[in-house]
């Protein structure tokens, strides 16, 4: 074999596996966060209690991964995805996870009224003041919370 | 009895029109669709509410709330496109303009003309769309489909992807609201 073809050989194989390292970087499925540890664990009524009092603090939470407990108020779910409400009867305040769609059955037997632990991304919260929608904190990627 | 049966009806369609509907797991998606890529986010916390008395429509929507199927998308859409950490919200606040002629009582499908102000990445502009509104069983059923001008709201694409990413996106709207109890 003479150099030049070793040359070659050599630029080729770079780039193949150049080419594969790029398209698994750009084509990486978004994180997994099931086996991940929970920064904390907090009940519906603390993060409730922070929206309306200590916003400092629970924008330090944000983008972070945290538990929570509470009561199932509503599930919405569609072939693809499902959506839960955590919170009671007497108040329009609420926690909204979006279920992470690859375990989206482990939440399939859930109704109102249940009790629930999951963990999510924080994604932002509102504080409602005059249209009557109540303070909402949004959670993204939700799994199950194991103890 | 015709006048207490007139009477029980006003009552019930009063309270009908009176009525709020509210959802807070919405569903808005996005496509944006060019020769090299297509993206797709959507969103299924979206908060919505109806005043079906004055006709009002309020919709907030998380911005970091958008769910991806790659993670470098999820980013990019975030840091680079959005700057979500600086404008966290996109909302709508405005009216149904034709609401009266909306009969919540009776199933079925009506056009809705929406008019109000919109708000992405910090930048408010005023917009009027036509939509549907579902009555289905005591609840309704926004639907919407639009596009977005990426322009319009001061979104840059980066010069690297200028021709990956189309420079409008379609946006798709499906919202059931439950009336407040």
């Amino acid at each position: 074999m003479n150099k030049k073809l070793a040359y070659l050989l050599g630029f080729l194989i770079i780039a193949i596996v150049g080419i594969f390292i790029v398209l698994k970087f750009v084509n990486k499925p978004v994180n997994d966060y099931s086996s991940k540890e929970v920064k904390t664990t907090f009940s519906f009524a603390d993060i409730m209690n922070k929206v309306s009092n200590d916003t400092a603090s629970l924008t330090e939470l944000k983008d972070q991964l945290v538990g929570i407990e509470g009561l199932v108020k509503k599930v919405t779910n569609d072939s693809t995805s499902t959506t839960l409400e955590i919170g009671d009867t007497t108040s329009m305040s609420s926690i909204i996870c979006q279920i992470d769609a690859r375990y989206k059955n482990d939440f399939s037997n859930l109704k109102p009224g249940d009790a629930i632990a999951v963990k999510g991304i924080i994604t932002g919260y509102t504080i409602d003041t005059d249209l009557g929608f109540g303070n909402t904190v949004e959670m993204n990627y939700c799994t199950q919370l194991k103890k | 009895m015709k006048k207490v049966l007139l009477s029980l009806l006003v009552i019930t369609a009063f309270q009908v029109n009176a009525q709020k509907y509210l959802t807070k797991s919405g569903t808005i998606d996005f496509l944006s669709k060019a020769p090299l890529e297509t993206i797709e986010g959507v969103n299924k916390s979206v908060a919505a509410l109806v005043d079906a008395q004055t006709g009002s429509l309020d919709f907030i929507v998380q911005i970091k709330s958008f769910v991806f199927d790659r993670q470098l998308l999820q980013e990019h859409f975030n840091e680079n496109y959005m700057e979500s950490t600086k404008f966290p919200k996109a909302t709508f606040k405005g009216n149904i303009e034709n609401m009266k002629s909306i009969n919540l009582t009776k199933d079925g499908e009506y056009d809705a003309i929406t008019s109000g102000k919109l708000t992405i990445h910090g930048v408010t502009k005023d917009v009027k769309q036509k939509g549907k509104l579902l009555v289905k069983g005591g609840k309704i059923v926004l639907i919407s489909n639009f596009s977005v001008l990426l322009a319009d709201y001061n979104i840059s694409i980066p010069g690297a992807v200028k021709d990956k990413i189309s420079k409008d996106v379609k946006v798709n709207v499906k919202c059931t609201l439950d009336p407040i109890k």
